[in-house]
């Protein structure tokens, strides 16, 4: 039970993307959303997602490269009544870095490094 | 193939190899001193970040123990090849490596000087020393001799193995005491999670030993409800938890520990030293005589400009563990941060540092705690994000498979490729 709520796939698609409110102004979020800050943003995922290219081999800890559901996943993730980590991590970020980060891993192709 | 080989050369060459090739080089020199998960990813994102800089990495090891995993080794259920990690997918990144033991980092002369080799001179240096032992407050430690027969097993490696050999050789209805210094340490949960290892071991193996736990600490340090929780429902009669029970001295040749009231005797010693930021870092401790300060969007040394101090060294933001992933969190700021600063460009102002930390309550069963911190610039520190992040509601091992995950992960993140090759599980 517990891995499924852990894997990012188990969770259900609850809501499209255009719906994440971009909410206040997020003057701090902005250097986060520039081609190098997403870049950076994406490496937090690394340590357990594995660095792009390098699947870990755990289904229950997928790679992002090439999901094209990961922004929605975070999304969602972020508002369900979890105590999964990945839960409480997408609680730090912020809706335009979710976005941002949707859009990354949807654009990088699953082999790439 | 024959890329890797030549890098690899370039890698084993002579010191004046490096040297030399300093004038020719494109890119600046940032060098590196320390090869464990700060230092290890601050070389692999540099060179990511710009391949043009010329990466050096001081590391007098040909191998690295991960201090995560290695309380499973203590229990006997992992290899200490499985948690060992080599620096070839460093090589294979382009990172130049310099065998040899940093003995002094010169800010005002821009080099690093060596135990063996010549100086290295750099743009930019990056001290990831990790932490060093304060044996003047368990002064019978000072011996050297007395650490082989009380091992600390707070670095990984030959420590580990020899408290390993002694927990195997302890007699059924043996004690081993686990003494845990005040914080801050490298790993807050770290001796809580020994204690549950020991105690998986001994119920199978040595079924009347017993795990004491003597804590300078006034509770467990993290996760604390996990921790008590396993001892109570998995090592009942096995583990016995002592709060506020400072060592202040071993008695090596009684097996005794000695606290500020009273003493312990036991059959196998575990004493955890007060730490401080490591040795080569020293000249940039501005904290409690300990740590290093540094500017978080940075990590730029507030005692050394040009010298950038990451890790287990640094005085930490509040809530920040000295954590695995906390320190390759922060080479990446780190090193993002290096490269903009050598094109002549400002560093990220919002940099976001992600934690993520597992301990084993059981050889099969994880917990985590999690946070996300970012930068505050009226404050000029990292803070944890209000609402993110947290505990696990129990242990499981749907969490162990997550925890393996991140093991794997991180080892290639920080690393590189080929790291991973020596355990049969790796």
């Amino acid at each position: 039970m517990k891995a499924r709520r852990l894997a990012m796939g188990a969770v259900p698609f609850l809501f499209p993307l255009a719906a994440l409110g971009e909410g206040p102004a997020e003057p701090l979020a902005a250097p986060n959303l520039t081609p190098e800050g997403v870049q950076a943003l994406a490496a937090t995922c690394a340590p357990c997602h594995g660095p792009p290219g390098r699947p870990t081999g755990v289904a229950a800890v997928a790679p992002l490269a090439g999901r094209p559901d990961v922004g929605a996943r975070l999304g969602a993730l972020r508002s369900a009544p979890s105590q999964g980590l990945m839960a409480q991590l997408a609680r730090g970020l912020k809706d335009s870095e979710i976005e941002a980060l949707g859009r990354y891993f949807a654009a990088r192709r699953p082999r790439e490094r | 193939m024959k890329r890797r080989r030549f890098l690899g050369l370039a890698a084993a060459a002579p010191l004046g190899f490096v040297a030399a090739a300093r004038g020719e080089a494109k890119g600046a020199r940032v060098v590196i001193v320390g090869g464990g998960y700060a230092g290890a990813t601050a070389a692999r994102y540099l060179r990511i970040a710009d391949p043009a800089l010329e990466v050096v990495l001081i590391e007098p090891d040909p191998r690295y123990a991960t201090c995560p995993l290695s309380n499973l080794v203590l229990g006997g259920f992992r290899t200490l090849d499985s948690i060992t990690v080599g620096y070839e997918g460093l090589a294979g990144a382009g990172v130049r490596l310099v065998r040899d033991r940093a003995v002094a980092i010169d800010a005002a002369a821009r080099q690093v000087r060596l135990a063996r080799g010549d100086p290295v001179g750099f743009d930019r240096a990056i001290v990831a020393a990790g932490v060093d032992f304060m044996w003047e407050e368990l002064p019978a430690l000072r011996d050297p001799a007395a650490r082989e027969a009380v091992p600390h097993a707070w670095k990984a490696g030959a420590q580990t193995a020899l408290l390993r050999r002694q927990l195997e050789a302890m007699p059924d209805g043996g004690t081993f005491v686990i003494s845990i210094p005040e914080a801050p340490f490298r790993c807050p949960p770290g001796p809580y999670e020994r204690a549950c290892q020991a105690a998986a071991y001994f119920k199978s193996a040595k079924p009347r030993a017993r795990v004491v736990v003597v804590d300078a600490n006034e509770d467990v340090l993290s996760k604390g409800a996990l921790f008590k929780a396993a001892w109570k429902e998995l090592y009942a009669g096995i583990v016995d938890y002592r709060p506020d029970s400072k060592a202040i001295d071993v008695d090596v040749a009684s097996r005794t520990v000695k606290l500020e009231f009273g003493d312990l005797k036991g059959d196998v010693l575990n004493v955890i030293p007060p730490m401080k930021a490591g040795e080569v870092a020293a000249p940039f401790v501005t904290a409690n005589g300990r740590w290093c300060e540094v500017d978080w969007l940075t990590y730029e040394s507030k005692a050394a400009p040009g010298v950038h101090v990451l890790g287990d060294s640094l005085q930490i933001a509040p809530l920040m563990p000295k954590s695995a992933t906390m320190a390759n969190a922060q080479a990446k700021v780190c090193a993002a941060a290096v490269a903009r600063l050598l094109a002549g460009r400002a560093p990220n102002p919002a940099p976001v540092l992600v934690n993520a930390c597992y301990s084993w309550l059981s050889p099969t069963e994880v917990a985590h705690v999690a946070s996300v911190h970012r930068y505050d610039p009226a404050e000029r520190t990292m803070k944890p994000v209000p609402g993110a992040g947290g505990l696990s509601p129990a242990r499981s091992s749907a969490e162990a498979a997550a925890a393996l995950a991140w093991e794997r992960g991180i080892r290639v993140d920080t690393w590189g490729d080929g790291a991973s090759a020596r355990g049969p599980d790796a």
